[in-house]
């Protein structure tokens, strides 16, 4: 099953390199898409609301960034078009162990599961099969 | 905390406006301003004016300095001023704040931070990051905003920014105080006091005094706070800033009480509750009346034999207190008032008094206490006087700055230039165990936070190393992968360094 896009946002480029790399070896995606803040994340979202072919599939998205936080960008998320909300299923991915952290993202409805860093093969295998 | 159970000592920090004596300048101005704004070409100086409109509105109406901020961002849209653009957002989120609009406020002042960021303004980016501190502190998410404040810290850090350095400063010494570590308050007061001392207005050198004092009133080291506060009010009267003198006053009575120096703490209570008269300035009478009932409920406890007279002022201050805190709806202090007089009537023996008074007491304290005690209670208070030091930061943006007008600026600038707190001491236990609550809470979060910090490096190493392990790769990728591993183990390193020095402390 080909994916069009994935999108992670993180704001550590190792953590995204890491996500990249897992990504394109153990799933079938044409592209993945990093940024390095929340805002950047929402403005793309909101730059392919016109093609909605080009949304991501998948969204992985980390806790902890500074100024906007992963959960400032559901707040945002949530106000976005249904256009793209239907479209994109999110993952929150965090290597928080903080179980507040892990519930809170768990309740929110835009939140499919949580991942707890580092991303691996056997996370992929679970996710997609 | 203290000694006096049932005595309430309000302590009064602030607030430089004298609202009811400034607004109707402050009114002419504006209507000034929007009758030249009329005038202008669609330009940039338009957008410039505008924004100063909805600049001043922020205190005083802030649906309306919504307005003209508004027109101001679509007008540089239209004119594709990106920079101004940008301000004008920030300038928006400075009225949502305002308004207790909070989450607008933080999605406008992303938004203003990401375009300064395009345009590479980083004084733009520091000023925005000062503001969006100011609302963390405000939702009671004191981790945020410390964070925000060492932002802005680290782009002002190579620039000769001092005044807004100070602020930053001040901002955080005012976090910490809230949290209670009072000796990180008191080095940053102190840093802020040094910036000030050589590079602006001592204005601001008097409003840092004061509130440094009022961390030496909590360690507690009466002596000290007595020496800053008279500097701050030598500062204040010379300057003819007369609320900022009052406060002093008040702090310095609160001082003397803290003392049991009863008849010392009058003299100076009576001094400021003239000033707040002359100037009708009604929360200061209100409060003033407060503390001087409540000295004289203390004395009165100290008499021997009773002394009627005593206990006789004691009520008649209190009850018109709380009667004048009813007038201008000012809730929080009117609760350490009713404590006070509660106690007065149970003295008297007085029970169908005292009950009366307790029920209203408890329907208060219900109300306040729906949100969680310190929020609601900084809200209350410190709302305008943080909002006036919002604009105050805003001005000395120089993205922002616009038009001289010396005089007005200058007499506006003490009106703005602030820190406020109010602190309200209230002695019910209850209430004291709700704020050690609250306090240990905030502390675990900052520990957390740091558990984040070590976890998120150790899941990078790791994800590298799997990478390096799970396939072949060429030599320049390994070399990469391998860079990384190091760069964030000394970034761990660094970490746990940190955690050290500090759990030493």
């Amino acid at each position: 099953m080909k994916l069009n896009s994935i999108l992670v946002i993180d704001d550590s480029k190792y953590d995204l390199f890491i996500a990249t790399e897992i990504l394109t070896d153990y799933c079938d995606v044409k592209e993945v898409v990093c940024v390095d803040s929340a805002q950047k994340g929402l403005a793309y979202l909101q730059s392919k609301e016109n093609t909605p072919e080009e949304l991501p599939e998948y969204i992985f998205l980390d806790i902890k960034m500074p100024l906007m936080d992963g959960f400032d960008f559901l707040n945002l998320y949530n106000q976005l078009s249904d256009k793209i909300k239907n479209h994109c299923k999110i993952y929150m991915l965090s290597s928080s162990l903080d179980p507040t952290d892990i519930a809170k993202a768990k309740n929110n409805n835009d939140v499919i599961d949580f991942i707890e860093k580092p991303l691996s093969e056997e996370h992929i295998g679970k996710l997609f099969n | 905390m203290h000694k006096i159970k049932y005595g309430i000592f309000f302590f009064i920090v602030l607030f430089q406006l004298n609202i009811q004596a400034k607004v109707t300048t402050q009114q002419e101005y504006i209507d000034s301003l929007i009758t030249v704004a009329a005038t202008l070409p669609n330009d940039s100086a338009k957008v410039v004016l505008l924004e100063r409109i909805g600049y001043f509105y922020i205190s005083l109406n802030p649906t309306e300095g919504k307005k003209y901020t508004t027109k101001a961002l679509e007008l540089a849209r239209e004119l594709g001023l990106k920079s101004r653009e940008a301000a004008s957002i920030a300038l928006l989120a400075a009225n949502y704040s305002a308004n207790s609009e909070y989450h607008k406020a933080l999605q406008h002042n992303f938004e203003a931070i990401e375009i300064f960021k395009s345009l590479n303004n980083q004084k733009g980016v520091a000023g925005v990051t000062t503001n969006l501190s100011q609302v963390y502190t405000k939702l009671g998410n004191y981790t945020k905003a410390i964070e925000c404040n060492f932002e802005a810290l680290k782009i002002y850090e190579e620039t000769s920014e001092y005044r807004n350095k100070g602020i930053i400063y001040e901002n955080i010494a005012n976090i910490y105080y809230e949290l209670k570590e009072f000796e990180k308050s008191k080095t940053y007061y102190l840093k802020a006091l040094n910036l000030y001392k050589n590079h602006t207005t001592d204005a601001d050198e008097a409003r840092a005094l004061g509130n440094l004092a009022r961390v030496y009133m909590e360690i507690p080291h009466y002596d000290t706070a007595m020496i800053y506060l008279n500097k701050a009010f030598n500062i204040n009267q010379k300057n003819g800033n007369k609320s900022g003198a009052l406060i002093n006053l008040s702090n310095i009575g609160n001082v003397h009480s803290r003392k049991e120096e009863y008849s010392e703490a009058l003299e100076f209570h009576y001094k400021a509750l003239e000033i707040a008269n002359n100037l009708g300035l009604k929360n200061f009478i209100a409060t003033g009346k407060g503390n001087v009932g409540s000295i004289y409920l203390n004395q009165y406890k100290k008499s021997n034999p009773p002394n009627q007279n005593l206990i006789d002022n004691a009520q008649n201050y209190l009850t018109d207190a709380i009667t004048m805190c009813d007038e201008i709806d000012f809730k929080a202090p009117k609760v350490g008032f009713l404590e006070s007089l509660i106690e007065v009537y149970v003295l008297q023996k007085n029970y169908q008094k005292a009950y009366e008074l307790t029920n209203e007491k408890t329907a208060i304290n219900d109300s306040l206490y729906s949100l969680s005690s310190k929020e609601q209670l900084s809200k209350l208070e410190i709302q305008r006087e943080i909002d006036l030091k919002d604009k105050d930061l805003l001005i000395k943006n120089k993205e922002l700055e616009i038009i001289s007008l010396n005089n007005q600026k200058k007499s506006l600038f003490y009106s703005f230039a602030i820190i406020v707190l109010i602190i309200v001491l209230f002695v019910a236990f209850t209430y004291y165990r709700k704020k050690e609550k609250k306090h240990h809470e905030v502390i675990s979060e900052i520990k957390q936070i740091q558990s984040h910090e070590i976890r998120g490096p150790i899941a990078t190493i790791l994800g590298l190393i799997k990478l390096l392990k799970d396939k072949d790769r060429p030599d320049e990728s390994k070399r990469e992968i391998i860079e990384g591993i190091e760069e964030t183990t000394n970034k761990l390193n660094d970490v746990v360094n940190q955690i050290i020095n500090n759990t030493k402390k």
